[in-house]
């Protein structure tokens, strides 16, 4: 714990210095956000049956995914990435502590501290002008808050995941590209599960990849009652575990074979 | 050489050297697809619900989408250095380029080319394409003219709006990626025809980035519908050229820029 403390302060610290680029970043993502939530209403103001989710749900599950934006795992952390590449990640297994518990205590510090810059002021901004409503109920604020927990755990094992198949360097560094598509589209990010056809919706709640946006913004809107929670925050935790698993299988396949380049 | 021929040149080079990790190039265009691919699946599952957009149609918005999807990937090809002149200015390598006999925009466009745009490039035609097949637009001479017309405006505007971002972190030093809204956020919202937005998007994307006037009403003219914000059939067709003088700005600023640069390096 006092490691993955002490890793979460210098990560804080290092964000404080950026203050001109977060104000930079959360601007643009203001501006998406307003854009993608005129799209909707244009939709909505057509639709001939009741949608699945309410315009106001809508609204705020938008608002969610802009300001917990940096927190999704869209790469592995940023400090890991040339290490394969530049052969310094014989330095990494030099260390007496383990390669996993390490990069993910890196990668958990990442996902913990990149939102809280811009996110704060976001949440104030879209609260105040922009529809962000509050959590449906007390209970579904709380469920909300737990979830939180599991999306940060189950971003970090994505992000060492991605970290880990750059020890295959090339293919690694093509299969990161990929990693756009399946968390911004099998999340729910890029059209919220509800209103995908059922066969999709289907699909993606089998994915592990559901737990870090449909499950936590659907909780907090109200869309997934405080009742009907249980089994999507089991299925949250039961993918940590096994994405856990299945990252430390990787690093210590990828440092069996792997070849250290440069010099 | 004249500077047509270094700028192929230099592409070619580029490209080369990419094609020496072939599987990497080969995931790398996949990916781009693949996200392209989902993006405009999003809108056919949005359709599919809800019908229509105001009131414009599925294949309507398709070719809106193509035209502006084909427009940026080329766009945004071309301007890879640029995006890529924050990191420049900060540890002085942009000397080197100053040093150099050649214009410094030819220099920057050339010094990083992305050929894995092209997985966007196609996406975006074949979505137009559909679009316009769907709708059975004749082909007509000046309806080609009217689309090489929108597609080389927009490639204009978002190439100048690139220089743009670059010129500001001669000042900023870091790439101000509020930009990014006018940039990615630009053409992410002309997906969409401009119509559906509140009115100071609309605003701002006339008056300010005369984007609307590149990827919106030419391509009314183009559908041969009515426009809801009620501009004349003459005003659409012409509104093109409304990239000239922007890009013209875009230039003079990036001179403005260059004569004020001071080296950071060491």
């Amino acid at each position: 714990m006092r490691p993955f403390l002490s890793v979460l302060g210098a990560r804080f610290r290092m964000q404080l210095q950026y203050r001109a680029a977060a104000l930079a970043g959360l601007t643009t993502q203001v501006f998406f956000g307003l854009i993608i939530i005129m799209i909707y209403r244009a939709y909505y103001a057509n639709a001939t049956e009741t949608p699945p989710i309410a315009i106001e749900q809508l609204v705020s599950f938008v608002w969610l995914s802009q300001i917990l934006y940096a927190m999704m795992p869209w790469t592995g952390a940023p400090e890991l990435n040339a290490l394969a590449r530049s052969g310094d990640i014989c330095f990494e297994m030099l260390r007496p502590v383990g390669i996993y518990w390490r990069w993910f205590a890196r990668c958990l510090a990442w996902k913990v501290s990149a939102p809280l810059m811009r996110g704060i002021p976001m949440i104030i901004l879209a609260g105040l002008f922009f529809g962000l409503g509050s959590p449906a109920s007390i209970f579904s604020g709380f469920l909300f808050a737990f979830s939180l927990i599991g999306v940060a755990l189950l971003a970090a094992s994505i992000s060492v995941i991605w970290s880990a198949v750059l020890l295959w360097s090339v293919v690694g560094e093509g299969l990161r590209h990929l990693s756009w598509f399946l968390v911004g589209f099998f999340s729910g990010l890029m059209l919220p599960l509800p209103l995908m056809p059922d066969w999709l919706r289907t699909f993606c709640e089998y994915l592990p990849f559901r737990g870090l946006v449909d499950t936590p913004y659907r909780i907090y809107i109200g869309s997934i009652a405080p009742g009907e929670s249980l089994g999507p925050l089991a299925s949250q935790f039961a993918w940590i575990i096994i994405l856990i698993f299945l990252g430390r299988a990787l690093i210590r396949l990828g440092e069996n074979r792997l070849t250290v380049q440069g010099g | 050489m004249n500077t047509i021929q270094l700028y192929f040149k230099f592409v070619a080079i580029c490209i080369r050297g990419q094609m020496q990790y072939r599987l990497s190039f080969f995931f790398q265009s996949l990916g781009h697809f693949l996200t392209t691919v989902s993006e405009f699946f999003v809108v056919w599952i949005l359709f599919d619900r809800f019908h229509q957009i105001g009131t414009w149609q599925f294949a309507e918005v398709a070719v809106f989408y193509g035209l502006v999807g084909i427009s940026f990937s080329i766009a945004d090809s071309i301007s890879t250095g640029f995006e890529r002149f924050g990191p420049m200015v900060r540890d002085g390598s942009f000397d080197r380029f100053l040093l150099r006999p050649r214009g410094l925009v030819l220099q920057i466009a050339g010094s990083d080319f992305a050929p894995k745009r092209i997985g966007r490039f196609l996406q975006a035609l074949v979505v137009f394409c559909w679009g316009f097949i769907q709708l059975e637009i004749d082909v007509t001479i000046w309806r080609s003219g009217l689309v090489a017309m929108i597609i080389l405006s927009n490639v204009v505007l978002f190439t100048s709006l690139f220089l743009v971002q670059a010129t500001i972190s001669i000042w900023t030093i870091e790439s101000l990626e509020a930009m990014n809204s006018l940039t990615y956020g630009g053409s992410q919202a002309a997906t969409y025809p401009m119509a559906i937005y509140s009115d100071w998007i609309k605003k701002f994307f006339t008056y300010i980035v005369p984007l609307t006037c590149c990827s919106y009403f030419p391509v009314v003219a183009l559908l041969g519908r009515l426009d809801p914000l009620g501009t004349s059939f003459f005003f659409q067709v012409v509104s093109p050229l409304f990239a000239i003088p922007f890009a013209l700005a875009a230039g003079l600023f990036w001179r403005i820029g260059v004569r004020h640069y001071t080296s950071t390096g060491s």
